[in-house]
């Protein structure tokens, strides 16, 4: 730890009738008796990225509760970050909503299921969903994939499954989703970015 | 036939530039402190304390405000700083112009008969040092060590220095003067900050400055990160709860340590000295039931 002289120099309640305040003759009283009345609060700022489209905005979070106390956490305020080279500091319409989106009650939490023809949906475990999807993505690949074109040159196509992934994330996720796509040889590849 | 002139990008609106890195202290600086000591005054713990500092504050504007011949580094010198990212200001390596001791007795002048008689009493070792003595506190002030300084006679000796670098900040440009590596120094005098501010014009909205304990210069870092060691994990915000909504102590877990931010959106009218003493209760209450310790410099509480 860096020490400076401010910690030599350190005013505090036991130092605070010695400080050049009561040097000069002011009293500290009053202030020594509001730190009895007075109660601190705390809140936290949290870098991230705007979650909806490809500009990739910066965002400061403010949030309630010490995480490292096992206090719940509320977030309480969401800006722009004015430091963040892209958006330094502004949001767009929907940026400027995300605190309502956070808190919405109509906010998907765990993964739900729609069986075929049905009219309801049933939340499954993320397990399940895992599951089901690497098992349906088999089948599907197993039955369409393309080793082969008409001139017997090797192409490794999987036309019928197509794969859309999240704009907000980082390069490192960037890299291994279109390492897994591609390397099962899918060509229909977007991003949420485009959107 | 009347055309309508078609409108070009930034004619209406500046675009949007770089983050501007540095603004020197302005020229109203010690009025609106002065004014900012004034209006917290009324009711508080400390109001006696405050209405004395704010007539410092008002005499420290007179003498800025008053003309003087003071050097500034030749460029020569402030090309090598900048280019080795070094304060040219720093008291260590720029000494002090005479004129400053003289200066002292003025402020003595100028706000001694609001102080109590036990406070008058105290500056007894400042009315009757010699130069020697007032250049030892000087040094003492702005380097330490804390057990040799004059308590009573640090408000006065502080407010004088802060009048001399103001005015050798101000007859310089941002663009001549580098970043020193370490975000806590001042990039003109080398000086601790005393607390931050968030700043609320077009330029600068929402950034986070320091301000310098000594020069009052301002440069910018980048906000929810420790001052002292670069952290950003769980870095948290203390305040009074139901007072002084525009100060807050951020604090870092790592390291131990705070400063304080003070928000112009809150309350425009803050200014880093005067709500730093203002709140002196946050001290006392980050210190003793956070065991924080505060980063931050202030010449009139020591």
């Amino acid at each position: 730890m860096h020490i400076n002289r401010r910690q030599f120099f350190k005013v505090c309640t036991a130092t605070v009738g010695s400080s050049s305040l009561a040097t000069l003759g002011f009293s500290p009283d009053e202030v020594r008796a509001e730190v009895r009345e007075f109660k601190l609060t705390r809140t936290t700022e949290t870098r991230n990225t705007c979650p909806y489209c490809s500009v990739g905005c910066g965002l400061l979070i403010h949030s309630l509760g010490d995480s490292s106390k096992n206090a719940v956490a509320d977030i309480v305020h969401i800006e722009g970050d004015p430091d963040h080279p892209v958006n330094r500091g502004t949001l767009c319409p929907k940026g400027a909503g995300l605190l309502d989106f956070v808190h919405s009650p109509n906010r998907l939490k765990y993964p739900e299921y729609r069986a075929p023809g049905s009219k309801h949906w049933q939340r499954i475990t993320w397990n399940e969903a895992f599951s089901r999807i690497a098992t349906l993505m088999k089948a599907d690949r197993d039955a369409h994939f393309i080793a082969k074109n008409d001139k017997g040159q090797t192409v490794n196509r999987w036309l019928s499954t197509g794969f859309l992934a999240a704009s907000a994330s980082s390069n490192e996720t960037g890299h291994l989703t279109q390492k897994i796509a591609r390397s099962l040889g899918m060509l229909a590849f977007d991003n949420q970015a485009r959107v | 036939m009347i055309t309508t002139p078609i409108l070009g990008p930034g004619q209406v609106e500046a675009p949007v530039g770089g983050i501007p890195a540095l603004f020197l202290p302005a020229a109203d600086l010690f009025v609106l402190r002065s004014r900012r000591f004034d209006r917290l005054a009324p009711g508080h713990g400390l109001a006696d304390y405050l209405l004395f500092l704010a007539r410092l504050a008002e005499w420290q504007q007179q003498e800025l405000d008053s003309p003087t011949d003071l050097d500034l580094p030749d460029v020569h010198l402030l090309a090598q700083c900048r280019e080795h990212a070094m304060p040219p200001l720093a008291p260590a390596g720029w000494p002090r112009h005479p004129s400053w001791r003289d200066a002292v007795f003025r402020a003595v002048d100028a706000a001694a008969h609001l102080l109590p008689a036990k406070g008058r009493q105290a500056l007894t070792p400042l009315l009757h040092g010699d130069f020697s003595w007032l250049d030892t506190q000087a040094h003492t002030l702005l380097n330490g060590p804390a057990a040799e300084l004059d308590l009573a006679s640090a408000p006065f000796i502080g407010a004088a220095l802060q009048v001399q670098w103001t005015r050798l900040a101000r007859g310089l440009q941002p663009e001549q003067l580098g970043r020193p590596e370490h975000p806590a120094i001042c990039p003109v005098c080398g000086s601790p900050p005393v607390a931050a501010v968030i700043r609320t014009e077009a330029s600068a909205r929402g950034l986070r400055y320091l301000h310098c304990a000594l020069c009052g210069s301002e440069w910018h870092l980048v906000r929810a990160k420790c001052v002292q060691c670069d952290n950003t994990r769980e870095i948290g915000y203390y305040g009074l709860e139901n007072a002084h909504p525009a100060v807050r102590a951020e604090a870092c877990p790592e390291c131990r340590c705070y400063l304080k931010v003070l928000v112009r959106e809150h309350d425009a009218s803050v200014d880093p000295i005067a709500d730093d003493i203002a709140t002196l209760t946050l001290d006392l209450l980050m210190e003793e039931k956070q065991e924080y310790a505060n980063i931050g410099t202030n010449f009139f509480m020591m």
